[in-house]
């Protein structure tokens, strides 16, 4: 068997500039089914825009992105969705003008099940989600009311409810009280274990990805620096140097 | 909405229904200006209050409406009928060719109020240059047998377009609107299809301001570019909607009921200065109380009964 079909997303050649600013060059890599992989870079390596090129959110200047053998290009992000890719954005937009019941139900309505679902069936649904990611008992709250670890969860669940693929996870830890990281991670993890989705997961704590992903690409300045496990990646001194500067001159963070 | 809220505005559109066997003269022309209101800043209410979409240039369908209505029954001798639909079908036709240029990609909601605006004058020129149509004099349209025409049809439409909204607001539909209004990217990529929603929208609401235009149109017995399509028709309308409450179905119908009442009282008591006093209550509304009157409404029965008022936290954005 061919391994290419063996990739949920694949992502060819792919080239973004904004005017002048080249945001990602030739990027190229592969995800394959069933694993959690971490995409690490300082800021403004091209991690959220990645994210928004494989959402259609924004259009690429050239290359390619497949998702299970099929081109995505052209596609509107509704489409994409509707293909089965999820996503949750840096800084947390759940739609606070809705409780948390709601924002998922907007996932199940219009997700991959959009079509099949009857109103009970998806009220019934988007409650087991809520209590998957461990938010039973708020549905009914106001998304405004929440916290932002809640808000955050929320729009986890509001992915998941559009019954992704694969889910892009755009630095769901970034601003979390401390004690609530691990939970977090704990739900990132169950994604995958327990719902079988490739998870992508952008984000800022290198030890977290070290720890929880099986596999690793390092963007920096819109290039792919390294890919690989995160032992090969630690170990990678180009890594070093984006991170750590040479001398470490350009420190990190 | 409570059970007695929704008898009490049955009853309300009941007496509204057999009230012309009574009213005068007077009071059937005060409720048609007030139903045309009630009309319009709900049509404004189902694109601009459900999307986000605040469209300065809304009034742009009623003078569609207004003229196709003129042109087809005085210089086509059309049936009234067949000038209504017509009156439907133009600014729906031209809420879809405008929606495909201005709502298929994104673009600011700024930027789409200023260009609505200009749309309606750029319009507003043109007919004033058409030969055809009476350039700037107008068209003299034989006038209405009897106002209760204007008056059952005005009722209608606005009680339809506060129909359309309640129920929109109901279903799926409407929470995607709703995940709209609160992020357009994220709700794009949740499944919701942003553009098919804006597009039937944006033509939902042109509709029924252009049968709006239409009934008007013929209730004056005289159009002409600077009346269909004055600015005040596009400004009113949202001031009432804002004023009332954005995005709720009863915020407008408060809004204009209110606003129509204060201008009429206004505007014959102290001509000169209504429109500024106007203004005044609109600030200190908006500084108060954004969520508009609906707001209002909300947090004294939340007083009164001590219950959550849904309406309040549905207007928060």
């Amino acid at each position: 068997m061919n391994a290419i079909h063996d990739a949920v997303l694949e992502v060819e050649d792919l080239d973004v500039h904004f005017g002048g600013v080249q945001a990602l060059r030739k990027l190229s890599f592969r995800v394959v089914p069933g694993k959690i992989v971490g995409v690490m870079g300082p800021n403004g390596a091209g991690k959220t825009t990645l994210f928004n090129l494989v959402t259609g959110v924004y259009r690429p200047s050239s290359g390619r992105v497949l998702f299970g053998g099929r081109q995505l290009q052209g596609l509107s992000p509704a489409r994409i969705c509707r293909a089965g890719i999820g996503r949750t954005f840096q800084s947390g937009r759940p739609f606070a003008n809705l409780t948390a019941l709601e924002n998922v139900l907007v996932g199940l309505y219009y997700g991959a099940d959009a079509q099949r679902l009857g109103t009970a069936d998806a009220k019934r649904r988007g409650q087991k989600i809520l209590e998957f990611v461990g938010l039973g008992k708020l549905g009914d709250r106001p998304v405004s009311s929440l916290n932002l670890t809640e808000r955050k969860i929320v729009e986890m669940a509001r992915a998941l409810a559009t019954r992704p693929r694969i889910l892009l996870l755009d630095e769901p830890l970034a601003g979390l009280n401390p004690l609530d990281l691990e939970p977090a991670i704990r739900i990132v993890r169950r994604i995958r274990d327990e719902l079988g989705i490739t998870v992508m997961w952008i984000e800022h704590i290198m030890t977290v990805l070290m720890e929880t992903c099986e596999h690793l690409i390092v963007l920096h300045h819109g290039e792919k620096l390294a890919e690989g496990s995160p032992g090969d990646v630690a170990a990678d001194a180009a890594v070093a140097e984006a991170y750590f500067g040479k001398k470490g001159a350009m420190g990190f963070g | 909405m409570g059970t007695l809220m929704k008898w009490a505005i049955a009853t309300v559109v009941a007496a509204l229904f057999v009230l012309p066997s009574w009213g005068s003269a007077y009071v059937i022309s005060f409720l048609v200006s007030m139903f045309m209101y009630v009309a319009l800043a709900g049509s404004w209410n189902l694109f601009s209050g459900m999307t986000g979409y605040a469209s300065l240039g809304q009034g742009l369908f009623f003078g569609l409406g207004a003229y196709a209505f003129g042109v087809s029954t005085v210089l086509l001798k059309w049936h009234p009928v067949a000038g209504f639909v017509l009156a439907a079908v133009v600014p729906g036709v031209g809420a879809m060719l405008l929606g495909f240029v201005l709502l298929t990609t994104r673009i600011r909601v700024a930027y789409f109020a200023i260009v609505m605006l200009g749309c309606n004058e750029v319009i507003k020129t043109v007919v004033a240059n058409i030969k055809a149509v009476g350039s700037s004099s107008g068209l003299t349209i034989p006038p209405l047998s009897n106002n209760l025409i204007a008056y059952y049809f005005l009722l209608v439409l606005a009680v339809g377009v506060t129909a359309m909204s309640y129920v929109i607001k109901r279903t799926r539909w409407g929470l995607g609107l709703k995940a709209i209004l609160a992020d357009e990217v994220a709700a794009e990529v949740t499944g919701v299809g942003t553009v098919a929603h804006k597009m039937v929208m944006f033509v939902l609401s042109a509709i029924p301001i252009g049968l709006a235009g239409s009934m008007i149109a013929w209730y004056w017995s005289y159009i002409d570019p600077y009346m269909a399509f004055d600015l005040a028709v596009s400004f009113d309308m949202v001031v009432m909607a804002i004023f009332g409450g954005v995005g709720t179905v009863m915020g407008p119908v408060l809004g204009a009921v209110i606003m129509s009442a204060v201008k009429e009282g206004l505007s014959t008591s102290i001509p000169q200065f209504h429109t500024i006093i106007f203004g005044v209550l609109m600030l200190m509304l908006i500084m108060w109380c954004p969520g508009g009157l609906i707001q209002v409404v909300d947090v004294l029965r939340r007083r009164l009964k001590g219950g959550p008022g849904p309406a309040a936290e549905r207007t928060v954005r």
